[in-house]
């Protein structure tokens, strides 16, 4: 005989990995309460124009992800709304949630968490030499997902840019300035910036300066080559060491390593590849739920369950390490089943 | 890094110093004395104290770089010089960039590794000195920006429409932590010029390396160093600068006596005096002329002096 499904679930954060875990949860008969900062799910990925490996549409795949949660009455949806209270009582999770504008709280009872609350991009302003911060015409890569959208839909009264650079690791594998750690899905996602701009503006010329480029992935390799050799990105190994305006234009100044010569790029566009650092809401998560950080605040989980800290918390996505969209989803299953297991045992 | 790389003024200098050591530098004493007097007279208008000490010798930075001799005997220079500011309890300012950097990057080096401090230590003892880590090493041009409203406010002679094109010189922007703005994009020059009336100008070349390394040492590399500093010059003259400063004697001999030769190369006089920051401040306090030594300078001050209605003054 099957037993009544009473226990609720709170998903924290409705990106692609909280909204994988979210649906897998109400799935398998539970209630899931999915709570978001921001007034929309969909997190980084809703901000995306295009994926790697395979050029998709990730707006389509949220999509499916949407209309799976609004069939799907067991699952309770609180955007524009934060976690400002727990308490943990015989186990289970007492939460306060606080919905803006009006500040209104309510409380609610979960018997698992699942915290989702993703990443941010490193200020690359720090590095005044890319004038990030400084000249408008250099950004960082999310901001630039939204310029690629805007050519893509043809909706845009500036002057497209004839030449676009891309310089990697702002913020990477820098100890002296950033971080020491590869932030691992900048490679990818900068060889496909790349490769649109020659596409969505075939005149474009398309730099990217590179320590060296990391595409261990399936398909990955073959991706980046493709952008190198059928869309003609030029790569320039080298690293920047300064940005310049001149004659309303930008220079970037390099070496290039392989030729070892001094280069200067003309752009009109600069885009930083900044490091992928956890965001507000996974330092505050993982301080309210008691989870282990590194020492970047990236969380940590138990050696043996991995996506799992103590007995009824579990964490997916971009606040344990940065992760592309399909280990996001690969890891918010991977906490769901956690949850459910959980659950079974109850 | 466990130590910040840029640290606020009011945290280097929660309060501004009675004294300082003032480490001489061997190229600003033999090329252009005035910036060192130009510091003193200035200290002396702030109320700081300003102790040096004939004993002190030269940082032997330049050497070093050129891997003339062995490190370990370049540690016991450093560690020798700092022990004689130590004895005084002072804390040790350089007005060379060079200076600066060879300085804390070898106490640096001491200071996390007690056996190299102990291999100095063993030979500096013989003559008595003992280098124990404590005096912290700083530039005057820190002193400038933490009083620049100070400063500000004693300006006699204000700089008013002199366009400044600033030159900050690498080894203080690159060292690796404990400067006082971002090494890729500082300002903080920029804000001392416009505090005491001057007009500021961001050329394009501005962070241009001097070029002293290839240019003016005993590694002079005509083809690597004129067409790097024709670039720089050229920059500052599009956006018209009358004026460069610098804050390391290396800097200035580099900028200011490879002018005639850029003129004999290139058929382009460029005429763009190039003299300390703290000369700069000098005149602009009203330190007398004769003071500040510009008669070292290559290039001459003279349309520069007649625009701030200082002509001829000696």
């Amino acid at each position: 005989m099957m037993q009544e499904k009473t226990q609720t679930a709170l998903v924290v954060g409705g990106g692609l990995a909280g909204m994988e875990a979210t649906i897998r949860i109400a799935r398998a008969g539970y209630q899931v309460v999915l709570v978001e900062k921001q007034a929309d799910l969909g997190g980084v990925t809703g901000q995306l124009y295009s994926s790697f490996p395979r050029w998709e549409d990730p707006q389509r795949l949220l999509q499916n992800k949407l209309e799976q949660i609004e069939r799907c009455d067991r699952i309770h949806i609180h955007t524009s709304t934060e976690v400002r209270a727990v308490v943990q009582v015989d186990g289970a999770f007492d939460v306060i949630l606080k919905r803006q504008p009006g500040s209104v709280e309510r409380q609610l009872r979960a018997d698992a968490a699942v915290l989702a609350t993703g990443f941010e991009l490193f200020d690359a302003s720090i590095y005044g030499e890319y004038g990030y911060g400084i000249y408008p015409n250099v950004i960082d890569s999310l901001e630039f997902e939204a310029r690629l959208r805007q050519w893509g839909e043809g909706r845009t009264d500036e002057p497209l840019p004839q030449s676009v650079a891309f310089i990697k690791c702002v913020g990477s594998r820098d100890r002296s300035k950033g971080y020491p750690y590869c932030s691992k899905i900048c490679c990818m996602y900068t060889a496909k910036q790349a490769g649109l701009v020659k596409d969505l503006l075939p005149q474009a010329q398309a730099y990217v300066f590179y320590m060296d480029y990391r595409a261990a992935g399936k398909d990955y390799e073959e991706f980046t080559r493709a952008v190198i050799e059928d869309r003609h990105v030029r790569y320039v190994r080298g690293r920047p060491s300064k940005v310049l305006p001149e004659n309303g234009r930008l220079i970037v100044r390099a070496e290039d390593t392989l030729m070892g010569v001094p280069i200067e790029v003309e752009a009109d566009l600069i885009v930083l590849a900044a490091a992928v650092v956890p965001s507000q809401g996974t330092r505050d998560m993982a301080a309210m739920f008691g989870v282990p950080t590194d020492q970047y605040g990236f969380m940590e989980g138990d050696p043996f369950k991995p996506g799992q800290s103590g007995e009824r918390v579990f964490f997916a996505g971009a606040c344990g390490f940065a992760v592309e969209t399909q280990g996001a989803q690969y890891q918010g299953a991977a906490a769901a089943a956690g949850v459910l297991a959980l659950f079974a045992q109850d | 890094m466990s130590e910040k790389r840029v640290v606020a003024p009011k945290e280097i200098f929660p309060a501004v110093p009675e004294s300082i050591f003032l480490f001489r530098s061997c190229t600003g004493s033999m090329e252009y004395p005035g910036t060192e007097s130009a510091i003193k007279e200035i200290m002396k208008i702030l109320g700081i104290e300003v102790v040096m000490d004939p004993d002190q010798t030269c940082c032997s930075g330049y050497l070093l770089t050129c891997s003339a001799y062995k490190p370990e005997l370049s540690l016991a220079v450093t560690a020798r010089n700092l022990a004689i500011v130590e004895k005084k309890n002072l804390d040790t300012y350089m007005f060379c960039n060079g200076c600066y950097g060879y300085n804390r990057e070898l106490a640096h080096i001491m200071r996390h590794n007690p056996a190299y401090r102990q291999m100095a230590n063993d030979l500096i003892g013989r003559q008595g000195y003992r280098y124990e880590g404590r005096t912290v090493i700083r530039h005057v041009q820190e002193i400038w920006y933490r009083l620049k409203d100070e400063i500000a406010s004693r300006v006699v002679t204000p700089l008013t429409g002199l366009r400044v094109g600033v030159h900050y010189g690498c080894h203080y922007l690159a060292a690796q932590y404990g400067i006082l703005d971002d090494g890729g994009y500082p300002t903080f020059h920029e804000e001392i010029i416009a505090a005491i009336g001057g007009t500021p100008v961001f050329f394009k070349e501005r962070q241009l390396c001097c070029g002293y390394a290839v240019g003016r040492g005993f590694t002079h590399k005509v083809e690597t160093v004129q067409p790097h500093l024709y670039k720089k010059f050229k920059s500052a003259r599009e956006e018209g600068v009358e004026i460069m400063t610098t804050v390391c004697p290396g800097c200035n001999t580099a900028l200011d006596r490879e002018q005639p030769n850029l003129a004999q190369r290139y058929g382009d006089e460029f005429n763009i005096p190039v003299i300390d920051l703290a000369q700069l401040i000098g005149l602009a306090l009203g330190v007398p002329l004769l003071k500040l030594g510009f008669e070292a300078n290559t290039v001459p001050l003279t349309g520069v002096l007649r625009k701030l209605g200082l002509e001829g003054g000696e």
